[in-house]
């Protein structure tokens, strides 16, 4: 269960792979898990999410559009904050993978932990 | 006393292929409860970041205590260790704000949260070994089904992979942040805190602990204050 709060903080460290933010998902198992909303998170949590990146992938895995930017008052903003807690905190990737955008290295996602290691030749 | 993560979903078999806490574990949970109300609630933090997580009880436990809307990044390179954590924090129900990763220390989350980590935790392998003990990304990435000696086997001074770290604390460490990282008196605080210095960074020893033959100690690093 790999949630989309955590993918947008993922990067592929390839050696002298130096765009691969964001992962694409590839053959994605989607899971939604409804879970109880937490405003004060999700505000907190805001500044660290990358917004294009975010709506990229929302976009990639046929989810509901997202806005095109961050409202001015995201606090204050119920319908806002009900699409962002769908989409980073409900949305599980089950199983699959993840493949870097530039250099096409794949990242699985075993028992819904994504695995990030490579071997020394890579790094 | 702050009450100590449930750990009863844990198995034995668990515990062949993960570190089982031990009096390192417990100091380092009494360290973050000395500073949870004067160093790390009045930061909000925004991402705590475990490196090698084992059971995960060290993140669980702060998910538990801290009452700050905090999300709870944790990695290791032993796939076990990624699941028992997730459990561990499930058990106790912090499941929702706690995310694990496979990796090698901080791989892959970098330069993403360049500057983004507010607080780091650390219990690395310290015990001094031969180098050749010490167990790489490759050797977990190729054969993952023995990697207990990842949690102790910690090269010269046993300091290999906790010097990893440490040098990357500028670049990781939020401008605010704090690192907390378990020592030995083996591995030379005193040559670390000059190490540190060098890089911007103050040493503080929160707690310290005698355990058998072991002389353990907690040690706080935060930028310093120009």
């Amino acid at each position: 269960m790999v949630r989309l709060l955590t993918h947008n903080m993922l990067q592929c460290h390839v050696k002298n792979c130096t765009n691969g933010f964001p992962l694409r998902f590839q053959d994605p198992v989607i899971e939604q898990h409804e879970q109880e909303i937490n405003k004060e998170f999700l505000v907190n949590m805001l500044p660290r999410i990358d917004w294009n990146a975010l709506r990229t992938t929302v976009d990639q895995l046929g989810l509901p559009e997202l806005p095109a930017a961050v409202p001015e008052n995201p606090a204050e903003d119920e319908a806002f904050l009900a699409a962002l807690h769908r989409a980073l905190m409900e949305v599980n990737i089950q199983s699959g993978s993840m493949v870097c955008p530039e250099c096409e290295h794949v990242y699985p996602i075993r028992d819904g932990i994504p695995n990030m290691l490579l071997s020394e030749d890579e790094v | 006393m702050l009450a100590t993560p449930d750990l009863r979903h844990l198995t034995a078999d668990d515990y062949d292929h993960i570190y089982e806490p031990a009096e390192d574990t417990f100091l380092f949970l009494d360290a973050l409860e000395e500073d949870m109300e004067a160093v790390l609630a009045p930061r909000c933090p925004r991402i705590c970041l475990e490196i090698g997580s084992g059971s995960g009880c060290v993140s669980t436990f702060l998910a538990m205590h801290l009452k700050t809307p905090t999300l709870y990044l944790t990695t290791d390179i032993n796939p076990r260790a990624c699941t028992a954590t997730r459990r561990t924090a499930a058990q106790n129900r912090v499941v929702h704000r706690l995310e694990p990763v496979r990796t090698d220390l901080t791989a892959g989350l970098l330069p993403r949260l360049r500057g983004a980590i507010d607080v780091l935790l650390f219990n690395p392998p310290y015990v001094p070994t031969e180098v050749a003990e010490v167990v790489t990304a490759d050797t977990a990435a190729t054969d993952p089904s023995d990697l207990l000696a990842a949690t102790w086997a910690g090269g010269q001074l046993g300091r290999v992979v906790t010097d990893r770290v440490l040098l990357q604390l500028p670049e990781l460490m939020a401008p605010n942040g704090v690192a907390y990282l378990v020592l030995l008196q083996e591995n030379k605080p005193d040559e670390i805190a000059t190490m540190m210095a060098k890089l911007g960074f103050d040493m503080t020893i929160v707690m310290r602990r005698r355990a058998g033959r072991e002389r353990l100690m907690i040690a706080r690093f935060s930028r310093t204050i120009e």
